[in-house]
């Protein structure tokens, strides 16, 4: 597994309280999420992060998180090229 | 009829790490660190149980016998959310929902056929958290807990009371729950070998071997237990506060250890003031690499829920033990005998009215910004907490407060009037 720290753009659908991300351009390639394996929050201090485990349909593994306090999103972790 | 199900998540730091990542399926995964840390294992996979690791073994001899698996630090916040998630899943069914530990809760549940209550509870968790999970079911909460384990993984078990002498007692002793290594050597050592032995040994026998624990072995193996399903709004509250860390390196000096125990009560002093008490006990635990284990403690003439003051007691307990001597492999500060903090507290003649507002100052940026904001520059430089990445390392004076500042969050107002330090 290996970490990257990358801001990335994601599409993600908010509803009813849930957001679910489902497409994401990294390395000027765009993923598209084929399931969600894994969703769970933390804190930093009072922000709030949501992380998102993620199987493309390439079958690739990705880590998202997003930062509630300023809408951000970052690749954290792939298995691509670990 | 009411039943009591215990609901046992398996092998479930390694199982959430297989369904967050489907490529560990089938896989030895290891939790709890890796290779060439002094961790232990937390959870290890039944493919890895198949090479002999197990919980609490070193991540060193797990490496020695599964030099292939797949070793991870694990992730806390995952755990817990999904430990969430199951205990909601569970509360679908009655809110008479009991969690354990992270992995484990009671569930009292009305129910005419219990193998169909179990059946739906399984693929309900299959499901929707798509985990595993080994059920006891029982008329008593403790067989409840101590059948769950007679079929592992995604097994069930119904033991009734009435059942107890015949599946119950034929098994070895260290079935029931709180019969470690320690006590079946010593049961083994009087002939007694099974659950049923322990039930029917002769009056005082288990006493004089045991003393008072004698006597609540012998009800477990009879299937009498006190237990109550009790969901947390009818939990009464915590007796204690304690944090314990297992060390990179076995220290040798005492300033080492002093550090380590500066971090800790800075944790343990943190959750007393969150939840508005303070201990009259501070109670030092400590480990050698041989794994011999001491617990230190003392009692206060008043309670202490502040930083500073668990830390100096807990110096002066430390040396009392010289511990230090031996090489200390773990630390751990526990807050003890618990009072409710707030109006009305007796403040004791050495009360610092600045202490106490620059502890309040620490904690509102550490509520801001995290466990890793301000730390104490002597634990910065121990190394092991550098590695825990604060964002800033500063002193803060009582007369210090945090204020907002536009754009960037809040900066540290000092009491001079200028900001020296900016938080990020």
């Amino acid at each position: 597994m290996e970490s990257i720290e990358e801001p990335v753009e994601v599409l993600a659908r908010f509803d009813r309280g849930q957001l679910a991300p489902f497409r994401f351009r990294w390395n000027q390639s765009v993923f598209r999420i084929a399931k969600v394996t894994s969703a769970w929050e933390d804190r930093e201090g009072q922000y709030r992060r949501c992380h998102f485990a993620v199987l493309t349909e390439t079958h690739d593994y990705f880590e998202l998180r997003f930062h509630v306090q300023d809408f951000r999103w970052i690749l954290s972790r792939t298995s691509i090229g670990a | 009829m009411l039943w009591v199900v215990h609901v046992d998540m398996d092998a479930y730091f390694a199982s959430v790490e297989q369904r967050r990542d489907p490529s560990l399926q089938g896989m030895p995964v290891i939790v709890g660190g890796v290779p060439g840390t002094r961790s232990t294992v937390s959870t290890a996979s039944y493919e890895a149980r198949a090479y002999g690791v197990r919980s609490g073994m070193s991540i060193a001899e797990a490496y020695r016998r599964c030099p292939h698996g797949v070793f991870m630090p694990g992730s806390t916040a995952l755990y817990l959310d999904t430990s969430r998630r199951i205990f909601a899943e569970l509360e679908t069914f009655t809110p008479r929902v009991e969690p354990a530990s992270v992995d484990e809760a009671y569930v009292e549940v009305e129910a005419d056929d219990p193998l169909d209550l179990g059946r739906r509870i399984q693929s309900h968790l299959d499901a929707t958290v798509e985990l595993s999970a080994s059920l006891g079911i029982s008329d008593s909460k403790y067989l409840a807990k101590v059948s769950s384990s007679f079929a592992k993984p995604h097994g069930m078990t119904v033991l009734r009371r009435c059942d107890v002498a015949a599946m119950l007692w034929p098994r070895p002793v260290d079935v029931l729950y709180g019969v470690g290594a320690r006590t079946t050597a010593r049961l083994q050592l009087l002939g007694l070998s099974t659950v049923g032995d322990v039930a029917c040994a002769p009056p005082g026998v288990l006493e004089r071997a045991l003393g008072a624990h004698g006597e609540s072995l012998r009800r477990r193996a009879r299937g009498e237990d006190r237990w109550r399903v009790t969901p947390p709004d009818e939990a009464p509250d915590a007796k204690s506060i304690g944090h314990e860390h297992t060390l990179e390196k076995d220290l040798y000096e005492r300033e080492a250890v002093e550090t380590m125990l500066r971090y800790l009560c800075g944790k343990v002093g943190r959750r007393a003031r969150k939840y508005h008490v303070a201990g009259r006990r501070v109670v030092l635990k400590l480990r050698d690499h041989e794994f011999h284990t001491i617990a230190h403690g003392r009692i206060l003439p008043a309670a202490v829920d502040h930083d500073d003051d668990v830390y100096r007691i807990a110096c002066e307990l430390l040396g009392e033990t010289c511990f230090w001597e031996r090489g200390v492999r773990l630390v751990g500060v526990t807050l003890e005998l618990l009072v409710p903090t707030g109006a009305g507290g007796q403040l004791t003649f050495d009360f610092d009215p600045r202490a106490a507002r620059a502890q309040a100052v620490r904690d509102q940026i550490t509520n801001k910004y995290g466990d890793r904001a301000v730390t104490p520059a002597r634990v910065l430089e121990a190394g092991d907490a550098a590695r825990r990445a604060p964002h800033v390392s500063f002193t803060l004076r009582a007369e210090d407060t945090l204020v907002p500042e536009p754009g960037c969050g809040h900066k540290v107002q000092l009491g001079a009037g200028s900001a020296r330090t900016r938080c990020p």
